[in-house]
C-alpha cells in the first residue's frame, strides 16, 4: 500500500508541469460558476412563473415556462428550429469573420499610417452615429432577402469595434520592446509577429467579445426586416401568428446562440492569453 | 581583434526635440573602444549615458559627428551589437526560456539549437530551472538576469550594457561581475558599460570615462591597470583604492562645479 502510493505522490511532488498549479484553481472556479448559473436560472424561471400565476395573463401575452417547453417539444420534430438556428448562425459567423478580417486589416492600417486615420476617421464616426437598422432596408433592397444581405449587416456591425480595438492595441505596444527588436535588426514582419500581435491580442479579444454578440444581433435585425428563414424571421412570424410560446422558443434559441458565441470566444481567449493569468497571485 | 578600434565616436552631439524646447543630451563626445576592451561610463543621473549608448548602437542618429563600428557607419542599428537596457524589456507573454531564445529566433537559428544555447545562457546567470516560468513570476533581479542571458545568446562582438546589475543584491552582483570578467577573458568581447557604482567601474574595466552633467561630454578618462586576470581580490589592493578615490573625487568635483554653475549668480546677489 505504502510503496504503491509513494510512486505517484513523489512524482507529483517534483512535477514541474506548468499546468499543474493552475489546474485545481481553474476547476474550483468552474464548478462555482456552474452552480451560480443554475441558481440564477432557477430564480429567473421561478419569478417568471410567479408573474404569470399572480397576474393571470393570457397565454398569448405571457406564457408560462411550461407552455414554452411544451411548444419547444412540439416544434422540435419539424426540424424547422434547427434550420432557423443554422441560418442565423451561418449569417452571423460569415459576417463576423468578414468584419473581423476587414477590421483587423483596417485597424492595422490606421495604427501604422496616420494619413489613413485622418482620411477614414470621419467615415468611421459617421457610420457609428447612424443605427445599422436604418441601413438594413437598403442592404436588403440591394442584395435581396437571402444570406448575402445579412452577412453584410453582420460584417458592418463587427467591423467598427474590431477596427478600433485593433488600432488601439497596436498603438499601445511598449516602445521599449520595439526598440529591443530594432537592436536585433528584426524585419517588419518579425516585429509584427513576435511583438505587435501578441501585445495587441488582449485588446483584439476584447473587441471580439463585443463583436461576437453584436454579430448575432446583426443577423436577427436583418431577418426582422426581410428574410425567409432565421431566428429573427421565426420570432417575427410567431408574433404575427400570436403564437407567443413559439416566439419565446425563438428568443430562447437566440439567447443560447449569443451566450454560446460569447463563451466560445472567451474560451479561445483564455487559452491564448494564458500568460496573463500567470504571476497574478 | 587585438588593439584595433571597434567603436569610434568623433564629435558626436545629440539633442532631444528641436527649437527652443530642445534638450541637449550629448555635446561633442569623442571616444574610442578597442577590440576586447571593457570601458565603463560613469556620470551623474540624467547626464546622457543611456542616450550615448543608443547613439553607439544606432538606435539614435547623432545630430552632429560620426559613429563607426568596426570602421563602418550605419543609418540604422549596427550589426554585431548586443544591448542590455536599463530595464529588462522582457516579453510578458513568453516564458523565460522563449524570451532568451528571442534574438536567435530573429536570426532564424534552428529551434533545438536555440533552445540549447538559451538554456546554457540561463545556467550562466544562475537561472537554471526557471525556463518555463513567465516574467511576471520572477523577482526584479531575476528579470535582469534573464535580460543578460538573452543578450549573451546571440553572442554579439560588442556588448552595450546600461546598468545591467543595478538593483541586484550584492552577492549576485559580484557573481555576475566575475562572470563578466571571465567571459571577457574567454571571448574577448568588447564592452561599453554604464554603471552607477564606482567600485564596479574599476573592477570591471580597462578604462573609466567620467561624463559631465547634461549635455554629457567626456570630462576625464581614467586608465585602470589592474592586470587582465582579475578576481574580486583586486578590490583589496592599494591601486584599486587609489583609483576609486580619484574617481569619487572627480565626480564630486563635477557635482560642486555644477552646483556653482546653477546657483552661482543668485548666491553672489545675496552675499
Ligand atoms: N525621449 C526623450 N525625450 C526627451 N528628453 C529625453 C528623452 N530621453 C532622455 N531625455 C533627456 O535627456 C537627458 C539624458 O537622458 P539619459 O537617459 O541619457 O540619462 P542617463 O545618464 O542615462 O540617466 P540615468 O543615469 O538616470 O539613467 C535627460 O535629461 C533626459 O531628461
Ligand atoms: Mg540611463
Amino acid at each position: 500500500m505504502n510503496t504503491a502510493g509513494a510512486g505517484p505522490a513523489a512524482g507529483a511532488f517534483e512535477d514541474a508541469e506548468p499546468e499543474t498549479p493552475f489546474g485545481p484553481q481553474g476547476r474550483s472556479h468552474h464548478s462555482w460558476e456552474r452552480y451560480s448559473l443554475a441558481i440564477s436560472l432557477a430564480v429567473g424561471i421561478g419569478l417568471w412563473w410567479l408573474v404569470v400565476a399572480v397576474t393571470g395573463l393570457p397565454r398569448f401575452v405571457l406564457p408560462t415556462p411550461a407552455e414554452v417547453v411544451l411548444r419547444l417539444v412540439d416544434y422540435l420534430p419539424t426540424g424547422q428550429l434547427q434550420t432557423h438556428i443554422r441560418t442565423t448562425l451561418v449569417e452571423a459567423l460569415l459576417g463576423g469573420a468578414l468584419g473581423l478580417a476587414v477590421g483587423l486589416a483596417s485597424g492595422y492600417l490606421l495604427a501604422k499610417w496616420d494619413v489613413a486615420e485622418r482620411l477614414v476617421a470621419p467615415y468611421l464616426v459617421a457610420s457609428q452615429s447612424v443605427p445599422i437598422i436604418a441601413f438594413t432596408p437598403m442592404l436588403i433592397l440591394w442584395f435581396g432577402p437571402g444570406t448575402v444581405s445579412k452577412v453584410l449587416i453582420c460584417a458592418i456591425i463587427v467591423f467598427f469595434p474590431m477596427t478600433i480595438n485593433t488600432m488601439v492595441g497596436l498603438r499601445s505596444v511598449d516602445a521599449g520592446l520595439l526598440e529591443l527588436m530594432r537592436t536585433y535588426r528584426a524585419s517588419r514582419w518579425q516585429i509584427l509577429r513576435m511583438v505587435e500581435i501578441p501585445s495587441a491580442l488582449p485588446m483584439v479579444f476584447g473587441g471580439l467579445k463585443v463583436s461576437g454578440t453584436l454579430s448575432v444581433l446583426g443577423a436577427v435585425v436583418g431577418e426582422f426586416v426581410g428574410a425567409k428563414a432565421g431566428l429573427g424571421y421565426l420570432v417575427n412570424y410567431a408574433a404575427f401568428q400570436l403564437d407567443t410560446p413559439l416566439m419565446f422558443v425563438g428568443l430562447l434559441a437566440l439567447v443560447v446562440l449569443g451566450v454560446g458565441v460569447f463563451t466560445l470566444i472567451s474560451l479561445v481567449e483564455q487559452r491564448t492569453l494564458r500568460w496573463m493569468a500567470r504571476g497574478r497571485h | 581583434m587585438g588593439r584595433s578600434a571597434v567603436l569610434e565616436l568623433s564629435g558626436v552631439s545629440y539633442a532631444y526635440g528641436s527649437g527652443p524646447l530642445a534638450t541637449p543630451a550629448l555635446r561633442n563626445v569623442s571616444l574610442t573602444v578597442n577590440g576586447g576592451e571593457i570601458v565603463s561610463l560613469v556620470g551623474p543621473s540624467g547626464c546622457g549615458k543611456t542616450t550615448l549608448l543608443k547613439i553607439v548602437s544606432g538606435l539614435l542618429q547623432p545630430d552632429r559627428g560620426e559613429v563607426r563600428v568596426n570602421g563602418l557607419t550605419s543609418r540604422g542599428v549596427h550589426a554585431g551589437i548586443g544591448c542590455i537596457f536599463q530595464t529588462p524589456r522582457l516579453l510578458p507573454w513568453r516564458t523565460v526560456l522563449s524570451n532568451v531564445m528571442l534574438p536567435l529566433e530573429v536570426e532564424r537559428v534552428s529551434r533545438p539549437q536555440a533552445r540549447m544555447t538559451a538554456e546554457r545562457a540561463l545556467a550562466l546567470v544562475g537561472l537554471k530551472g526557471t525556463g518555463q516560468r513567465y516574467p511576471a513570476e520572477l523577482s526584479g533581479g531575476m528579470r535582469r538576469r534573464v535580460a543578460i542571458a538573452r543578450a549573451l545568446t546571440s553572442d554579439p562582438a560588442v556588448l552595450l550594457m546600461d546598468e545591467p546589475f543595478a538593483s541586484l543584491d550584492a552577492i549576485s552582483r559580484e557573481k555576475l561581475n566575475l562572470e563578466m570578467l571571465r567571459l571577457r577573458e574567454a571571448t574577448g568581447k568588447t564592452v561599453l558599460f554604464v554603471t552607477h557604482s564606482i567600485r564596479e567601474s574599476v573592477l570591471m574595466s580597462d578604462r573609466v570615462l567620467v561624463l559631465s552633467h547634461r549635455p554629457a561630454a567626456v570630462r576625464r578618462e581614467v586608465r585602470v591597470d589592474l592586470g587582465p586576470q582579475r578576481d574580486l581580490r583586486v578590490q583589496d589592493s592599494t591601486e584599486f583604492t587609489r583609483l576609486t578615490a580619484a574617481l569619487r573625487e572627480e565626480l564630486d568635483y563635477g557635482e560642486d562645479e555644477e552646483r556653482r554653475r546653477l546657483d552661482g549668480e543668485p548666491e553672489e546677489d545675496g552675499a
